[in-house]
């Protein structure tokens, strides 16, 4: 019996993708454990989406999830040991309308882990905060670019093709404003977020 | 808590509008499940601003979405009435109203309070 009890996440992620990528199924990290990740640990999920790159059929995840204690209930995989999650969002990787064709290994305490590169997660999390006004995606996203840096042509371009090309001007405003005050913590910069969008009503 | 005691009616009024003005749109259920208020005191206290010009609602499906009325001839001023009293709230509620989770969720995914 596979117990994840005292299994960090982080760790939990490697072990699911190793395994699976013993069986050729190839997954990319993606979601809120991508964001976790490149965040250094600002923000933090119970979630691990891992997108099949490979194509395998569902029976063929199915067995290998299974071989370390891993079984569907509804749409995501769970074991007893654990709160943590494992969840199969449908391929191609994309981000808003653009196909995602290079990705990263970086390398984690726990091993090494295929995963969006930064500048994607961060799109990912723009493109929920644009579409659904989802302000704790937006937060996500800031507390990324605190870490990773992402071309400032490149977030105009991606502002643009999601149809919020005025919100560009307010997300650097936003960046530089969370640089200036050296804000590191999820609450600091909900702090921040909160206050701004109380401003703008 | 009723920050513009003596301007508006009701203490319910207060947090519908707050509400709306934060979240844009909203249903009476929900409004009253937010702040632990009374569904049928919510639904009266809607059904006063709409009445009143203050609010709109339109069905969506079964159920009532509440905004308040672009055309309310006095809504820049409710605005910045309701923006002072906001800032008077605690952070909490504040963080609450405004760090709502509105991407969606894969249906059956657990939701587990954040590590």
């Amino acid at each position: 019996m596979s117990d994840y009890k005292d299994t960090p996440i982080i760790q939990l992620a490697v072990t699911v993708a190793g395994h699976l990528q013993q069986h050729d199924i190839r997954v990319i990290l993606v979601g809120g454990l991508a964001v976790e990740i490149y965040s250094e640990n600002i923000y933090l999920t119970n979630d691990i989406d891992l997108v099949n790159t490979s194509y395998h059929p569902p029976a063929a995840i199915n067995q290998a999830m299974s071989e370390i204690g891993f079984f569907k209930r509804g749409r995501v995989y769970v074991n007893d040991t654990t709160d943590i999650c494992v969840e199969f969002p449908s391929a191609p990787l994309s981000v808003g309308d653009e196909l995602i064709e290079e990705t990263t290994i970086i390398e984690v305490d726990a091993g090494n882990m295929p995963i969006l590169l930064a500048r994607d997660v961060i799109k990912d999390r723009l493109a929920a905060y644009f579409h659904w006004n989802d302000k704790p995606s937006l937060v996500q996203a800031l507390a990324v670019m605190s870490k990773h840096a992402i071309d400032t042509a490149e977030l105009q371009a991606f502002c643009q093709s999601e149809g919020k090309a005025d919100e560009f001007a307010i997300i650097e405003q936003l960046r530089r404003s969370l640089d200036k005050q050296a804000l590191s913590s999820m609450e600091d910069i909900e702090t921040f977020i909160i206050r701004q969008t109380i401003e703008q009503l | 808590m009723f920050i513009l005691r003596g301007i508006l009616r009701a203490e319910t009024q207060e947090k519908i509008l707050i509400y709306l003005l934060v979240r844009g749109s909203g249903y009476g259920k929900a409004i009253a499940e937010f702040y632990e208020l009374s569904p049928n005191a919510t639904q009266k206290q809607l059904a006063r601003l709409e009445g009143d010009g203050v609010v709109v609602s339109r069905l969506v499906g079964k159920l009532r979405e509440y905004q308040l009325n672009p055309r309310y001839a006095f809504l820049q001023p409710l605005k910045e009435l309701l923006k002072a009293a906001l800032a008077a709230y605690p952070e909490k509620v504040k963080r609450e109203l405004t760090m709502t989770r509105n991407r969606p969720r894969q249906a059956g995914k657990p939701v587990l309070p954040a590590r």
